[in-house]
């Protein structure tokens, strides 16, 4: 055989295995990105949850959560969270901290990301971007919601921030594992959460990466001014904003339950809030009278699930849209797809199309030739 | 055998554009043989015709033969135009009437549909824009955020997000 034809063929032989060599370096790449491992993670996730479903790890696990909601009124901590999450279009990450006197609601200030380890993703908003969702955080209401939408099983003993804890699993009708939280064994706080959407995936990761426990580490706890806006609506009030053509759903996709609602009044008219949870998601929307001007500077227009959106985070938390006389702003942490089901359920302005233009322009045409209007 | 072959029970079918009717009546004008099978021809069909179904109406004959004359033609041929040769007999009367009244339908037929059309577009156009027109609100992002956050039980200690700039003032109508 031709030497210069057994080299070449040995080139050309090194060069595929080269190639396929740097193909495979790059599916492990794509498989380790920032948005894939969630799904691995949540595979390996899957094996614990056997406990769950059985009515002893189902007590078990509702004692744990109403014992966690308890502490988390009645002790007094501070620390800092890790809170991250994965959107369909990026991710986030901020580094929050958190202060609880006892009885009071917790104070959160997210910190700037160069104290950020190196552990955490690189897709972290800059600090003036982030907020601080996500907060650990249990009360009753969210317990009662959790115990009506997920089977809540006890999974066993391990450790979070270096503390020993007792993990609980929710998981859906289906069986597939919807959140995780791991209590501290000795005051029963959330030290860590995870959200998982119904493919397995990620949504959220909430850490405590430092909690020190008791009153000590408030010192220096700073103040806020910020409240909730104190027009809270009752039913009867929420009936006539219904009867007032206020477009108010008792229920959206997700078995997202209608859980408060409140109104504010701005130079901009009035604005209600309405703030939907299934015990682990919240979504709240905001609806004031009126149309989005033509143009939105700082937001992106898209589409979610074929309805034109305006989105203003990169992760599409918050949305906006107008559609017959209001416009509408979500702001959710939910999964994606639950995301997907409130915007389409909510109402979209469809275009009259053509024979719907030509009658409304009859219409006109008829009243301007109107002399008697 | 005459010298236009297929052509002529073609001509007697009416299935000849009108070039070449033209040239075959040309012919017939000059040929007497040819002629003289054209009538044999034309007799003939009128016959078979005559043969099969109920009688149309008259009126209604008249009509259709009207409606199937060919336009002006081209050449002189007047002098072929007899009854029972190639004109109908019963048609030979009424054509001109015929004529008469087909502009007017097409006049009216074309000014109704451009009017149509114009009304229409006109009608498109002015169907455009919502017809409510409503106040234009842009989203206190920052604002709602704020919220949002209070209802997960948590108070934000942290300076206001970069809302959107347009949203900046609507944002300074905090409750």
């Amino acid at each position: 055989m031709n030497p210069l034809s057994q080299s070449s063929r040995r080139i050309t032989g090194g060069v595929l295995l080269g190639l396929l060599g740097a193909a495979l370096a790059a599916v492990a790449l794509v498989d380790v990105s920032p948005g894939h491992p969630v799904a691995q993670r949540a595979g390996s996730l899957v094996g614990p949850g056997g406990q769950a479903g059985t009515a002893g790890s189902s007590r078990l696990g509702l004692r744990l959560l109403r014992e966690a909601a308890a502490a988390g009124v009645t002790t007094s901590y501070q620390g800092v969270q890790i809170v991250a999450w994965w959107g369909p279009h990026g991710a986030s990450t901020s580094v929050v901290q958190v202060w609880h006197e006892r009885d009071r609601s917790i104070l959160a200030q997210v910190t700037d990301m160069g104290s950020v380890p190196s552990a955490t993703r690189p897709e972290a908003l800059a600090a003036g971007e982030q907020d601080p969702d996500g907060i650990l955080g249990l009360s009753q209401q969210l317990l009662a919601l959790m115990r009506a939408n997920y089977e809540v099983g006890y999974a066993g003993p391990g450790s979070a921030d270096n503390r020993q804890a007792q993990i609980v699993d929710l998981r859906r009708p289906d069986g597939s594992l919807a959140a995780r939280f791991w209590l501290d064994s000795a005051t029963k706080l959330p030290l860590r959460r995870e959200t998982f959407d119904s493919r397995a995936r990620m949504v959220s990761e909430d850490a405590f990466i430092n909690l020190r426990i008791g009153d000590s580490g408030l010192r220096g706890m700073p103040v806020t001014d910020v409240r909730a806006w104190s027009s809270q609506l009752d039913s009867a009030q929420i009936v006539r904003l219904r009867a007032q053509g206020w477009p108010v759903p008792r229920l959206l996709p997700g078995n997202l339950l209608l859980v408060a609602a409140h109104q504010t009044v701005t130079a901009a008219g009035r604005v209600i809030d309405l703030d939907y949870s299934d015990g682990l998601s919240l979504v709240s929307i905001f609806l004031q009278r009126g149309q989005l001007p033509g143009a939105l500077p700082g937001w992106q227009q898209t589409k979610l699930s074929g309805r034109t959106v305006y989105a203003a985070d990169p992760d599409w938390r918050s949305l906006a849209w107008s559609a017959r006389g209001f416009v509408y702003t979500v702001i959710a942490e939910a999964p994606a797809t639950t995301i997907d089901q409130v915007v389409d359920a909510l109402p979209h302005d469809a275009g009259p199309g053509f024979w719907g233009r030509i009658a409304r322009g009859m219409r006109r045409l008829a009243s301007w030739a109107n002399p008697f209007r | 055998m005459t010298h236009l072959g297929h052509r002529l029970s073609a001509l007697i079918d009416g299935e000849l554009s009108h070039a070449e009717r033209d040239r075959v009546l040309v012919h017939l004008v000059r040929c007497e043989p040819c002629r003289a099978e054209a009538v044999a021809l034309r007799t003939l069909k009128r016959r078979m015709n005559a043969l099969g179904g109920a009688a149309a109406d008259s009126t209604l004959t008249h009509r259709l033969m009207g409606l199937a004359l060919p336009g002006d033609p081209l050449v002189d041929t007047s002098a072929i135009r007899e009854p029972g040769w190639f004109w109908p007999a019963a048609a030979s009367g009424s054509p001109a009437g015929a004529r008469e009244l087909r502009p007017s339908r097409f006049v009216i037929a074309g000014c109704s549909a451009f009017l149509l059309v114009i009304l229409g577009a006109a009608a498109f156009a002015a169907g455009g824009s919502s017809s409510q027109p409503a106040p234009q609100v842009t989203p206190a992002v920052d604002v709602f955020m704020v919220q949002h956050e209070i209802m997960t039980g948590v108070l934000p200690v942290t300076r206001p997000r970069p809302a959107p700039s347009a949203g900046k003032s609507a944002a300074s109508h905090a409750p």
